[in-house]
């Protein structure tokens, strides 16, 4: 019982949820800051803007709806610190796990669009509008290329349960015999499919964090601050600190889909039962920090795309090579499997 | 395909921005060199000057005021929060009374400590020269 | 923890992380293009936490360039109004500050503080990237002075404990 309760607070849970976040917050921005040749911010600047946010007073403008703009962003960090949980940190199994939650965690990832654009439309602002307009539109675009990625891995794993596709991922692509040798010689192959997927899954989760190329929902001084120009005090705080968890959600959860999470790939290691979860939680942050440092290298690589750029990019691009991606799986497992 | 190579220009720029050290210059702690020649705050040397009213003439913003008393004696005022940093009151001036320096941190949060305000007595030697 | 303490800890907080918005009101550009240079990595602010937001409701620091002109007067007080308390404006340049080279010129009114108290001052014709940083590095170390219990000031940190307010609509 305690163990459980120490589980959901403090290790893996909303604590370590929390401080993965501001961790993750403060890397991509210390990368982004070297990258541009600048110093960057310091350690503990994500809890300073934070306690500052909460603290600050709150303003809700003339005609607005105070109490969806004081409801949604509370909405967004509940759902943001949920899809957290079913995040496998040390081993393949995370805190919640049923059969199917990939599905649940794509339409909880949605929520964030749809109460992005009740926040907008509750400001009465040309800008907010707009910027929730383009949040939305954003949000299903990428929604169906990261379905599909997510899918593809499904079939290659022959599973929907996030501990599942994790634990079979090595197995499914590198099959092996007790002996250690590699039997299936398509094995290989399977890297073709996956890397397109990655690709497509990692742009998508560019697109679901709002940051350039797709960061027109935003768009600083083009619409002011985009859907939440008018959000202020710990409204403010809350939609930040949503942003945060779902930087760690989303790398996370490409690192537990397509990197095998904490499990340890090729190598193989015989050990005994606590450090079985050490080894998985260094190998799982190994990996982490790798999908971070790559998202935060397309980001500062690349310039702000018009919403129109985006949805054609998304739509015209991301989608048709999801599905490409998806059939050469389909063609892989019927010829081996 | 001419957006890729761009895009793999800059893609070995940030790399190697990101194991080099960074080109920021860590302000409070070290100072950026000035260049030769800068305008900085407008400074009067009182014993030189002889208040012949040229510098106010020429000065655009009003930032010199020059209250006489009588012939020989007035104060000389500079208000560096009204000061565009034009140099005009060096270059009209014939006696090398007024200079503008290198100090440029000069900000405050009373408008009074902009205001300088010297007191000038005229030196007949000077004149003469 | 008292009251006290946790007022200590937003005052730090607040100091770390100054978020800045920045306005034009009726300045020759010389001045904006100097704050812009402040953001580049020579003169990087993001290591004093300094972030420019596009929001005027984001920001904790209004950095404010030109003598106002008189059509801009009433959008700078609204800007202002809209801004989320504590709430600080820095005029930036001789012309913010006193006047400077619209000296006498009929349509303006002659410095941000005729519209809106100001909390720092900097003067320069454009002032240097430096003298900026130094402006709010300035202002930073001003707050970090304040004591709470004896601040009465409309622009102080003690303001913190306040309900939240709906704005009116200001009239112009």
């Amino acid at each position: 019982m305690i163990i459980e309760i120490v589980k959901i607070f403090v290790f893996p849970g909303i604590a370590f949820i929390l401080f993965m976040a501001f961790f993750s917050s403060w890397m991509v921005r210390k990368i982004v800051a070297r990258m541009e040749n600048r110093v960057g911010p310091p350690f503990l600047q994500p809890y300073y803007d934070m306690g500052k946010l909460l603290a600050k007073q709150r303003v809700y403008p003339h005609e607005s709806i105070a109490s969806i703009m004081h409801l949604m962003p509370m909405i967004q960090l509940g759902v943001a610190i949920l899809i957290a949980l079913f995040m496998p940190v040390y081993s393949p199994k995370g805190i919640l796990s049923f059969d199917g939650d990939v599905y649940f965690i794509l339409f909880l990832i949605s929520i964030h669009g749809a109460t992005a654009y009740f926040v907008g439309w509750a400001s009465r602002n040309p800008y907010t509008i707009s910027g929730a307009g383009r949040a939305v539109m954003t949000e299903i675009s990428l929604e169906i290329p990261l379905a599909v990625s997510i899918a593809s891995m499904g079939i290659m794993t022959k599973s929907i349960r996030i501990s599942e596709m994790t634990e079979k991922l090595g197995i499914s692509m590198f099959p092996r015999t007790e002996t250690g040798e590699i039997v299936n010689k398509l094995t290989w192959l399977y890297l073709i499919p996956w890397t397109i997927l990655i690709i497509v899954a990692i742009y998508s989760a560019i697109g679901a964090l709002e940051l350039s190329p797709f960061s027109a929902p935003h768009a600083e001084t083009e619409i002011v601050h985009g859907w939440s120009t008018e959000l202020t005090g710990a409204d403010l705080a809350m939609t930040e600190m949503a942003d945060m968890v779902n930087l760690f959600n989303l790398s996370a959860l490409i690192t537990a889909i397509f990197l095998g999470g904490p499990r340890t790939g090729l190598i193989i290691l015989n050990l005994i039962e606590p450090w079985t979860y050490v080894i998985g939680f260094l190998f799982f942050l190994m990996k982490f920090l790798l999908v971070m440092f790559i998202l935060s290298y397309i980001y500062v690589l690349s310039g702000r795309l018009r919403i129109d750029q985006i949805i054609s990019a998304l739509w015209s691009y991301f989608l048709p090579l999801s599905l490409i991606g998806m059939l050469l799986v389909l063609i892989l497992e019927t010829i081996g499997g | 395909m001419t957006s890729l190579i761009g895009y793999l220009s800059a893609s070995k720029q940030a790399l190697k921005n990101l194991f080099s050290k960074p080109v920021t210059v860590m302000f409070p702690a070290e100072h950026v060199s000035l260049p030769k020649g800068y305008r900085g705050t407008p400074v009067l040397i009182p014993e030189k000057c002889t208040l012949c009213m040229k510098c106010e003439r020429v000065c655009p913003t009003g930032a010199i005021l020059i209250e006489k008393l009588d012939k020989k004696n007035g104060y000389f005022t500079i208000d560096i929060g009204k000061c565009c940093y034009c140099q005009e009151c060096e270059k009209a001036c014939n006696f090398d009374a007024i200079h503008l320096i290198d100090k440029w941190l000069t900000a405050s949060d009373n408008k009074e400590d902009f205001v300088t305000k010297h007191f000038v007595q005229r030196n007949g030697k000077k004149k003469e020269e | 923890m008292s009251d006290q303490q946790l007022l200590e800890i937003v005052k730090n907080a607040l100091i770390k992380s100054p978020w800045v918005s920045h306005l034009n009101c009726g300045s020759c550009n010389g001045c904006d293009i100097e704050i812009l240079a402040v953001l580049t990595p020579r003169y990087d602010v993001e290591r004093f936490g300094i972030k420019l937001k596009g929001s005027p409701r984001h920001a904790d620091v209004l950095l404010c360039t030109g003598s106002v002109t008189r059509s801009m007067a009433p959008r700078l007080k609204r800007i202002y109004n809209q801004m989320a308390d504590p709430k600080f404006v820095v005029a930036v340049g001789s012309c913010a500050t006193n006047w400077g080279v619209f000296h006498n010129c009929y349509n303006t009114l002659g410095g941000i503080d005729k519209v809106v108290p100001v909390a720092m001052y900097i003067p320069g014709c454009p002032p240097r990237p430096e003298a900026i940083v130094f402006g709010v590095y300035k202002l930073l170390l001003k707050l970090a002075s304040l004591d709470l219990e004896k601040q009465e000031e409309k622009d102080s940190v003690s303001n913190l404990t306040q309900e939240p307010i709906r704005s009116e609509e200001v009239t112009t």
